[in-house]
């Protein structure tokens, strides 16, 4: 029977704070910074600079190799390789923890291209986050030693995008939207000393990122934004439709109708508008700040911190509530990558994206 | 057309870079359908467009490497699209209802490549668009003759052969071939050892045709250096000097500094790297661009490179101060570029409030880090020098007066301090995206209006957008959106607006008459001035929101 760990999000969020929630469309993104610098951790490697992409030695296994010969590395949840080669692009199903100058190999990860032969050479690739609808999987499915596992989720996303013929072809719904998923980059800036963030879409929390050091983060936040988080939200909209899109926009808080008389009027109903935005978005998270999650102990690594000496991390499993991993190191949660397990259902993109933005 | 104003503005901000948001594909389709769109409009007004100033590098080579391989279209008199070959010239016959004007517009269409692009972009630069066309196999006749012409008749062919001698091996190798450059090679050499008596037909069919005032000898040399013929008799002092540099180290002194470092670096790694840096005679060989990079390397050496801020843009000097401090020496270069440009901008406002976007946006990415916060400031900088009263406000917390951009964006709370300060005119200056909360600033402006606060805010934008098609973003419906890329920007500003009249064809020619006007520099041929003699005077008349006076 395997360990587990009981943790509710208040829990997860310790040594955070909130800072200002950024709004665009149905989205919102609250960024989190950590109160001190004991709840920042800069002993972790940081992705885009240290993990290798080591080999792709058969279909449904990829070799990562941490490059940073001091600082252990936390592959990020369901990190995704699509790449230009003619090789078959691949994802992890999970996190995973590798230590200083060490190599793991993950023979649960699967194919995101499917009919596509070929290895990914090694080398250190830009890397991608599964969208958020792919990485609500139950344990059964993260586990599964199958390369084709993913493919009837895709297939399905795909569909939901209105690109019936894509199949199991990750790469076409990255491509096909390109514009699209781009502009969730472009409305979302990384605060100074961010680690962190929720993500907000229509008024529900289906997001919790947090990163053990701002220098993790800023090389997670874009693929997580574009490629994971961008999805969900066009997908939201395409639920909501246009009418929804709007009335959803329209239940925020917004200058009020009657105009003020004078600019001094306008800018205290500017700071009424500020406060406003701020307790709607602590209504939001506080709902769910006492939901329990049970995490299924994945590994242990031990490595040295500079600052404290020997140090156990442990990663660990959701598969309820929020799906995803964290990295705790003994109750103080460095890293979580947790998508809620609410899926929106299906509808067409591209319309809603016009109302989502404006554009 | 109305794409002709966002071309013009694309033209001055877009690049194949990436940008914060935008990867470098993306810039570059978007901006090459916003010029295929308008070489299709009318191929004259695409080559006429250059006379606006303030277009990037990158965008001008774009304009000829169109010119010379795309086909394109004229707008007749009778108001249809004539169809224009490439790399022939425009039908001016039909526009102009005269025949034989033709070869006369394509003598003026290689003088505008030739002298407003060619002889104005970095040879660098320039040399890797040649080195593109091979890649793209892009090559006709006109392009050969503008190629060979350019840099053979091209009197710093020695300086430039010794600094760039691959590209310009592969330029000449592309417009020869292959085969007949290796030819040209060798007779360029015998020709040099005989004392200029074998000269064969090839050399004067391929060569000599090209040289204009040049000797054939100083030309000979030249290609026997390029192609790496080096057992001649060289005369012209930097040949010579390199070749006795390859055994003798103190030669390396005086050549052009990446020569004598590569030199340095395989032949003589015992001379210490800060006795070539620290020469006055290298530095002399230096580029502006080399002195920049080498800054932060000499300190540590401890050697101290002669920079010549004066010399360049206010942008450049701005990303240099971004780059190696805000010293006096550089605070001096910025007030003294600010007020040489002040003189020569023609938007000169009696009250103007400045808001710059500080968001972390306006870093920029690595390749073109801090160019967007730049061009801000700048702009900011010169509103201060030409208006009566200029305000400048940040969307963040800025203490600074060249602060590094960081945080989110709250435009809304900017701009209503900016109208607090009751203006007859609001610059904001930012890329586009509001995220605090998006709209807020749009509802501000309303708001605004109706308690009758009517100064127009303007959006200035350093950067353009490919997910709008290469446009920039609009942060509010009410506002007037223009791209900028500096303070040459805003001189070519009021003439961009003339572009939106350009559906009509009479006001087109007058448009052209316009334009040619202030291409400056080149001759124009006769026989077309007399043509565009014929179309009416654009009038510039102050207008909008601006108060603008045209010298």
């Amino acid at each position: 029977m395997s360990r587990k760990i009981k943790l509710n999000l208040a829990e997860i969020l310790k040594g955070k704070i909130a800072g200002r929630a950024q709004v665009a469309g149905i989205m919102e993104v609250i960024p989190l910074i950590p109160q001190d610098a004991a709840h920042h951790s800069p002993v972790f490697a940081v992705p885009t600079r240290h993990m290798f992409l080591a080999g792709n030695p058969s279909y449904g296994t990829v070799v990562v190799r941490n490059a940073d010969s001091d600082r252990p590395l936390i592959v990020p949840t369901n990190a995704a390789w699509v790449t230009k080669h003619r090789a078959q692009d691949h994802a992890v199903a999970k996190a995973g923890l590798v230590g200083a100058g060490g190599t793991a190999s993950y023979d649960n990860a699967a194919c995101v291209q499917a009919s596509q032969p070929g290895a990914i050479p090694p080398d250190l690739h830009q890397f991608q986050i599964l969208p958020a609808s792919l990485r609500r999987m139950d344990k059964d499915l993260a586990e599964q030693k199958d390369f084709r596992k993913f493919w009837p989720n895709i297939t399905a996303l795909n569909a939901e995008f209105g690109l019936g013929t894509a199949g199991g072809h990750l790469e076409k719904l990255f491509t096909g939207f390109a514009k699209e998923l781009l502009q969730f980059v472009a409305e979302f800036e990384s605060l100074p000393g961010q680690v962190g963030a929720l993500i907000i879409i229509n008024g529900k929390l289906v997001g919790v990122e947090i990163a053990p050091s701002a220098e993790y983060w800023e090389s997670v936040w874009e693929p997580l934004i574009r490629y994971s988080y961008g999805p969900e939200a066009l997908l939201a909209a395409r639920k909501l439709g246009p009418d929804g899109v709007k009335s959803s926009a329209a239940a925020r808080p917004r200058l009020p109708e009657t105009a003020p008389r004078s600019i001094e009027g306008i800018e205290e109903a500017l700071r009424t508008l500020r406060r406003q935005e701020q307790q709607r978005t602590q209504e939001i998270v506080t709902k769910e700040l006492d939901t329990s999650l049970i995490f299924e102990v994945d590994q242990d690594l031990t490595a040295v911190d500079p600052r404290t000496g020997q140090t156990s991390y442990t990663l660990a499993s959701c598969y309820e509530g929020f799906v995803g991993q964290v990295v705790v190191e003994e109750d103080y949660v460095l890293y979580a990558s947790l998508v809620s397990s609410t899926r929106p259902p299906k509808r067409s993109i591209r319309d809603a994206f016009r109302f989502l933005t404006g554009m | 057309m109305n794409n002709l104003v966002q071309f013009v503005g694309a033209c001055e901000t877009g690049t194949d870079r990436a940008t914060f948001y935008n990867s470098a594909t993306q810039q570059t389709q978007s901006l090459e359908e916003l010029h295929k769109g308008v070489l299709d409009f009318d191929r004259e007004l695409y080559s006429l467009a250059l006379a606006f100033g303030g277009f990037n590098d990158y965008n001008k080579l774009l304009i000829t490497r169109n010119l010379l391989f795309q086909t394109g279209y004229v707008i007749g008199r009778d108001g249809k699209r004539h169809h224009v070959r490439a790399g022939k010239s425009a039908d001016f016959a039909v526009q102009y209802g005269f025949a034989g004007i033709e070869k006369h517009w394509r003598e003026l269409e290689d003088r505008i490549i030739v002298q407003i692009v060619w002889d104005r972009v970095p040879i660098p630069r320039l040399l890797r668009e040649f080195a593109s066309w091979r890649k793209l196999r892009l090559n006709n006749a006109r392009s050969k003759r503008l190629v060979l012409r350019f840099i053979l008749g091209n009197q710093r062919l020695a300086g430039w052969a010794m600094r760039y001698r691959p590209g310009l091996k592969r330029a000449l190798s592309h417009a020869w071939g292959d085969a007949r450059a290796r030819r040209l090679k060798k007779l360029a050499g015998e020709f040099l050892r005989d004392g200029g008596s074998a000269v064969d037909s090839d050399l004067d069919r391929w060569v000599f045709r090209f040289i204009g005032q040049s000797t054939r000898s100083a030309v000979c040399e030249a290609i026997c250096f390029i192609f790496g013929e080096l057992a001649v008799p060289f005369a012209t002092p930097l040949f010579a000097q390199y070749v006795e540099a390859l055994s003798n180290p103190e030669k390396l002194l005086g050549l052009p500094y990446d020569i004598a470092i590569g030199l340095r670096n395989r032949l003589h790694k015992d001379v210490p790297k800060s006795t070539l840096i620290g020469s006055r005679a290298t530095q002399e060989q230096m580029s502006k661009k080399q002195r920049v990079k080498l800054q932060r390397s000499a300190a540590r050496e401890g050697v101290r490179v002669a920079m010549d801020l004066g010399s360049q843009g206010l942008v450049e000097i701005i990303k240099y101060g971004y780059e190696m401090g805000f010293s006096g020496e550089v605070r001096d270069a910025v007030a003294a570029r600010v007020k040489s440009d002040a003189a020569r901008c023609p938007l000169r406002p009696r009250h103007v409030a400045v808001v710059i976007d500080t968001s972390r946006s306006m870093y920029g990415k690595d390749d073109r880090k801090l160019h967007p916060i730049s061009v801000a400031l700048s702009i900011g900088l010169l509103m201060k020098e030409t208006a009566e009263r200029c305000d400048l406000f940040y969307t963040g917390d800025v203490l600074d007066e060249f602060p590094i951009p960081t945080g989110d964006t709250d435009l809304a709370w900017a701009v209503l301090r900016a109208y607090k300060s009751e203006p007859e005119l609001v610059l904001l200056i930012t890329d586009g995206y509001e995220n605090v909360t998006a709209g807020t600033l749009d509802h501000v402006v309303r708001a605004l209006r109706k308690i009758g606060c009517q100064a127009p805010l303007v959006q200035f934008s350093p950067v353009l957008a490919s997910e709008v098609g290469g446009d920039i973003r609009k942060v509010a419906d009410s506002t007037y959106a223009l791209a900028v890329g500096g303070p040459e920007s805003i001189a070519s500003m009021y003439a961009k607006f003339l572009l939106v009249g350009a559906n009509d064809p009479e006001k087109l020619l007058a448009l052209k008459k316009y334009l040619l006007g202030k291409l400056g520099g080149i001759e124009i041929p006769g026989k077309i001035q007399e043509a565009l003699d014929r179309a009416e005077d654009l009038r510039l008349s102050s207008g909008g929101p601006f108060t603008i006076s045209e010298d």
